[in-house]
């Protein structure tokens, strides 16, 4: 069994709706897509849905001719390879695709589930629901946790951060979309990283006069360890952190200063292997880990298989536009099947069609960070979101 | 597939014995067998006696259930036991999740390193003794087969409270090892057995004439602060883990930087154990060192983590009676075979001689430059 070579193939879609956060509070509907192919001798091919993979053609020399089973070895091949040129960009990307690509194989070899083959017992994945909301309006955004609140799902995360006033609103009209799921939904937020640490402090505390906020995520940036652990001792919620960073190395001084409080994890820390080792270090600290949100939820199956899980964060937005997938959200949970890998197929004949006629949008990702980020708030401009804000 | 039953056999003290405190015991063993639907079998060695806890314990969490969910199930034992059980509890449920992760592995017709997601491992290996009945004239001439006849060059030697011992011990095995080499390990293990003070004081002496690597257990396991002033004091790195069970275990080393090295001792943390353990070591750049076990069993992980150093190859799993792990040896590796499973044999090893390297009908690749 050897990997004989690879394939690339890339798109664009129109979400089902346009997402943003306050860094763009505009917001976007057009995300490019990418799938990477594994193939084998074998004929069965393994793949990575996701963005950005380009750079494969720098690695791919490291796992052609290997066995695609023995996919911890060729990650650690991967990442000593990158010794020099740093885990970082094209090359990040591709490692993490890669990866991916191959426990796909692996679990497909196997003929079980990934989640499965990463030793996981319980095939359903506690979700919560994330709307990127900072570009729906107030009734967009009631509907919205309330169709997820209508599947049981119990949490939400909002956007937040630029107008105190209007957050407050907003994480009301949450916490009463989701009260149909729950007399008690887990409230959220999330500040993209646009606050000094002492403005979270500020911020969240007068939040917390009305709502008790499970967690606040990114309240400073990712690698601001001081800061972070600032914000959490000086506020009652949790602070999560960590989708932006590249791997178990970058979250040591965050983990080891007492910085982080919950651990966000991803398929962008270097893939499964990367994001496993991220996991498992936070359980040895005592940290819960939440998993990011990614096309089909694929990344329920290591969720599945993580002792120390809290919940995924599902976006429902429509990029799985050529993809079918075997899961579904039931009971307020993932509930992955039993086809072989990560049980997501391409549908051949939608990706053509969004190959041949890209549909047209507005926004782009990725996006700049906003104004006064860090500094000052830059505040809402007048037709910048469709709910009323101070600025209106 | 699921498991069926649990089987289990307790064996006479032969020549190897397994310590879920990782020293090396002459307690004999206890060989556990997950029976599954699918007419295959798991298997795993615990510590002698543990038979009646291992069977409690499967049949509150393994049996009835699909082997292949192995890391749930290591999980799921350990929600069910207080603060993780004691040391035989632990040993235990490693033993199971040992076995289950065999199952998982022969289910898929694959060494169990492949299982793991490994490459064909070629470990490097240290020698290792018991701390009691260390004979200096037989571990010279046990030394002298393996460097000789597999080219081991590194070792592990007891550290005594008597300086002049030590000396004697240390030079008369780097003499036998050709342990000078590039590359060679010297390290002493003291077992937790000695104040730090005297540690340091001990250790600093030898680190006037030789090289070592580290130092193992200088403190015991509680005494975290201890290991940190050793570490501290000394230019060796301070190895510490062996015996922990529990992830949990490892924090209070993890945050005071007390140990410059990482033991992982198979027998007290399973596989699934091992393999978190690891990971939360890497992620603070921690090597790891994978203590002894019948049947050289820990060779089989080496390839699937992230930051191995060495896998102990203990005197008493060369004795006659020895488990038999189909793990060959040459130029100071390890390498472990190809059959489906963990490579652990129901029958001991007979003639308690070191495995040639054609054992298992492949010869180990000779060493790449």
């Amino acid at each position: 069994m050897k990997i004989t070579g690879y394939r690339f193939e890339t798109y664009l879609l129109k979400l089902d709706r346009p997402i943003a956060d306050c860094n763009l509070p505009s917001g976007f509907d057009r995300l490019p897509g990418a799938i990477l192919f594994l193939d084998t001798d074998e004929g069965i091919s393994g793949m990575a849905p996701g963005f950005g993979a380009g750079g494969i053609e720098g690695l791919f020399h490291l796992v052609e001719g290997q066995d695609p089973r023995e996919v911890t070895a060729l990650w650690h091949r991967i990442n000593d390879w990158l010794h020099k040129l740093g885990n970082e960009g094209a090359a990040h990307h591709a490692m993490g695709a890669l990866d991916i690509a191959l426990w796909d194989l692996k679990a497909k070899l196997a003929g079980e589930p990934l989640w499965r083959t990463l030793g996981g017992r319980d095939r359903r994945v506690k979700a919560y629901a994330s709307g990127l909301d900072y570009c729906l309006d107030d009734e967009e955004l009631f509907r919205f946790y309330r169709r997820q609140a209508e599947q049981g799902i119990t949490g939400g995360k909002l956007k937040v951060g630029l107008d105190l006033a209007a957050d407050l609103r907003r994480v009301g009209i949450m916490r009463d979309a989701l009260s149909v799921a729950s007399d008690h939904p887990e409230l959220m937020i999330d500040a993209n990283e646009y606050w000094s640490p002492k403005q979270a402090v500020r911020y969240v505390r007068r939040m917390e006069r009305e709502f008790d906020i499970a967690w606040v995520e990114e309240p400073a940036r990712r690698w601001d360890y001081l800061g972070l652990r600032l914000v959490s001792r000086q506020v009652k919620a949790r602070v999560a952190t960590g989708e932006n960073v590249n791997s178990v190395a970058e979250f040591y001084p965050l983990i080891a200063n007492r910085a982080v409080d919950v651990v966000n994890i991803a398929a962008s820390h270097s893939g499964i292997t990367g994001c496993r080792q991220v996991a498992h270090m936070a359980h040895a600290w005592g940290l819960p880990v939440s998993m990011m949100n990614c096309v089909a939820n694929f990344m329920a199956h290591l969720a599945a298989a993580l002792p120390n899980h809290i919940g995924l964060e599902v976006l429902d937005c429509g990029r799985e536009q050529c993809l079918t997938c075997d899961s579904h959200i039931e009971d307020g949970h993932i509930v992955l099947g039993d086809t072989p890998g990560l049980g997501i197929e391409v549908d051949r004949e939608a990706l053509a069609r969004l190959q041949a006629d890209p549909p047209a949008g507005f926004g782009q990702f990725p996006f700049a960070r906003r104004e006064g980020a860090g500094r000052y708030i830059y505040p809402l401009q007048p037709g910048e979101v469709p709910w009323e804000h101070s600025g209106s | 597939m699921k498991i069926t039953a649990v089987r289990t056999t307790e064996l006479p003290a032969a020549g190897s014995g397994v310590s879920a405190a990782g020293s090396a015991g002459s307690a004999g063993h206890c060989r556990v067998e997950l029976l599954s639907e699918a007419g295959l079998s798991g298997i795993a060695y615990a510590p002698g006696g543990t038979a009646a806890r291992i069977t409690a314990l499967a049949e509150r969490a393994w049996v009835g259930a699909d082997p292949r969910a192995a890391m749930g199930l290591w999980e799921r034992a350990g929600a069910v036991l207080p603060d993780g059980g004691d040391p035989a509890t632990a040993a235990a449920r490693a033993a199971l999740d040992i076995a289950a992760w065999d199952l998982k592995a022969r289910f898929n017709g694959e060494p169990l390193w492949k299982t793991l997601g490994g490459a064909r491992p070629r470990a490097p290996v240290h020698l290792g003794w018991a701390a009691t009945g260390f004979e200096l004239a037989a571990a010279r001439e046990w030394a002298a087969v393996m460097a000789r006849d597999h080219g081991v060059h590194s070792a592990c030697l007891p550290l005594s409270a008597d300086p002049e011992t030590n000396d004697r011990t240390v030079r008369s095995l780097r003499e036998v090892l050709g342990a000078e080499r590039p590359g060679a390990m010297l390290m002493v293990d003291c077992d937790g057995s000695l104040p730090p003070s005297d540690v340091i004081r001990l250790v600093r002496r030898l680190e006037r004439d030789f090289d070592l690597t580290c130092v193992r257990s200088p403190v015991p396991p509680q005494d975290v602060s201890g290991a940190g002033r050793v570490s501290d004091r000394i230019a060796a790195a301070v190895a510490m883990g062996r015996g922990f069970g529990r992830p949990a275990e490892f924090l209070p080393l993890f945050q005071r930087y007390a140990a410059n090295i990482i033991e992982l001792d198979v027998a007290a943390l399973g596989i699934s154990g091992v393999i978190q353990v690891a990971d939360a070591a890497f992620g603070l750049e921690l090597p790891v060192l994978l203590t002894g076990y019948p049947g050289h069993l820990p060779v089989q992980l080496f390839s699937a983590l992230p930051s191995p150093m060495s896998v102990e190859l203990r005197r008493e799993d060369f004795a006659a009676g020895a488990v038999d792990g189909a793990v060959t040896f040459a130029s100071g590796r390890a390498v472990a075979g190809e059959a489906p499973g963990n490579g652990l044999a129901v029958e001991p090893l007979r003639e308690g001689l070191a495995r040639p390297a054609s054992h298992n009908g492949t010869v180990p690749q000779p060493e790449q430059a």
